[in-house]
């Protein structure tokens, strides 16, 4: 794994934004019977929030926009924009770009998109963190998120019921050495095929493979345009991998389970977290589980959870939290920093439609 | 484990009658299906230490076949 410590780069903020729109598990009983019951009760998914024809970048706009008002940064004093996403706005230009418009930053700003999932937050931390850190600006915005509802077909039980949306913005500033970050990073392309959407990109492009939904495995049914996802490969990789990242991320930070505040796994789903916590031993006040009004919302979710469930704390002290992002790819990072007081608006909720 | 004992644990992880299982029935006949697979996975793990694949429970079609994923943990 890669591994690496950097300091004086610092966490200003923190904003999430969900779509107003909402819908609960009991919208799926129709379709799935007693299963609905089982699937909610086990991913422990509520009710999520669907973007409906909103975009990743408009609910990261609506997150950056209220976080610079909150800081009151100059936008001309922002040298860095990183966009982490699956669900980008276009084939090209770069969201990253056309959200650099319309954020009204200045020319000097380097912009640019990266395509992760439950690894992106921390991916779009470390690389923004380390520009900085290397000089090669001041202020960073990272905006991560997703609109997963939106490549889901309603028909197969393996993701309908657990996928929210959500779009997210961090500040980071270079500042005095007092803040440390630890990170470590990995890769197993091995694991690709389990979290896909095989149609519409370049290696299938839309239109070359039929776009009609059909019966799948296990009465599953879905286009090569939704995505899929296997649930047993995608938990027997976590439980493989996950507890081996966190236990060697303390250790490379020198802190341990009793000395951090918080430990924010990417919220994939309530069995699996709480799998992990038990594995990992830790405390269930410092296991941090959100899902129950999201889901999971891919990219989002860390920030999403931090929104909801640190915000006072984050608001008001410095805590030690440990964040660890994992699946899609296989691709994974973690991060042990020491962040607050931060500027943590309340959670922003977008109407529908482009804003 | 006695293989008496991992059937008890077995209907308690699945949510099944005590005593339901008898051990040598086809997964098809229990409703096994993905969250059982879940499930399955997380209790090998919690109990007995065992990070199983995905892809070796998939392969099974009756219970004996997925007992014998755990080799000697299971007695008898």
């Amino acid at each position: 794994m890669t591994t690496s410590k950097l300091f004086g780069v610092h966490i200003r903020g923190i904003a999430s934004a969900v779509p107003e729109e909402t819908v609960a598990w009991q919208r799926q009983v129709e379709q799935f019977g007693d299963d609905a019951a089982r699937i909610a009760e086990s991913t422990g998914v509520s009710s999520r929030h669907m973007a409906g024809t909103l975009c990743t970048s408009d609910l990261c706009f609506a997150s950056a926009e209220r976080l610079l008002a909150e800081m009151d940064w100059d936008r001309a004093s922002i040298d860095l924009l990183v966009f982490v996403s699956q669900t980008p706005d276009y084939v090209l230009p770069a969201t990253s770009c056309s959200l650099h418009g319309r954020l009204g930053l200045a020319t000097h700003c380097a912009s640019f998109d990266v395509g992760l999932g439950c690894s992106g937050y921390v991916y779009g931390l470390w690389l923004a963190s380390h520009l900085l850190a290397g000089g090669a600006g001041k202020r960073a915005l990272v905006l991560v998120g997703d609109t997963i509802s939106r490549i889901i077909s309603p028909n197969d039980r393996s993701v309908a019921m657990l996928f929210g949306d959500a779009g997210t913005a961090t500040a980071l500033e270079r500042g005095d050495a007092s803040a440390t970050m630890t990170f470590q990073m990995g890769t197993d392309g091995r694991g690709a095929e389990n979290i896909i959407v095989p149609g519409g990109g370049f290696r299938s492009p839309r239109g070359a493979v039929p776009a009609e939904r059909t019966e799948r495995e296990a009465g599953n049914v879905r286009s090569d345009e939704d995505l899929f996802m296997d649930g047993a490969e995608v938990f027997a990789f976590t439980q493989r991998a996950v507890p081996a990242l966190v236990t060697s991320l303390l250790e490379s930070a020198e802190w341990t389970m009793e000395t951090l505040d918080g430990l924010v796994l990417h919220q994939a789903n309530r069995f699996m977290l709480r799998h992990l916590g038990k594995k990992l031993k830790v405390p269930e006040a410092k296991l941090v589980v959100t899902l129950a009004d999201y889901g999971n919302t891919s990219s989002a979710s860390i920030p999403l959870a931090i929104t909801h469930a640190l915000r006072d704390k984050l608001t008001s002290s410095s805590q030690r939290l440990v964040l660890a992002g994992f699946g899609v790819g296989w691709s994974w990072g973690a991060a042990a920093i020491t962040c607050g007081p931060i500027v943590a608006p309340p959670l922003i909720e977008v109407p529908g439609g482009v804003p | 484990m006695t293989k008496v004992d991992f059937l008890r644990l077995l209907e308690t992880t699945l949510e099944r009658d005590e005593g339901s299982l008898q051990g040598d029935e086809d997964l098809e006949a229990i409703d096994w299906d993905s969250l059982a697979v879940v499930t399955f996975l997380a209790m090998a793990d919690d109990t007995f230490g065992v990070q199983l694949s995905a892809k070796a429970i998939n392969a099974c079609k009756t219970l004996p076949q997925l007992t014998a994923l755990l080799g000697d943990h299971i007695q008898g």
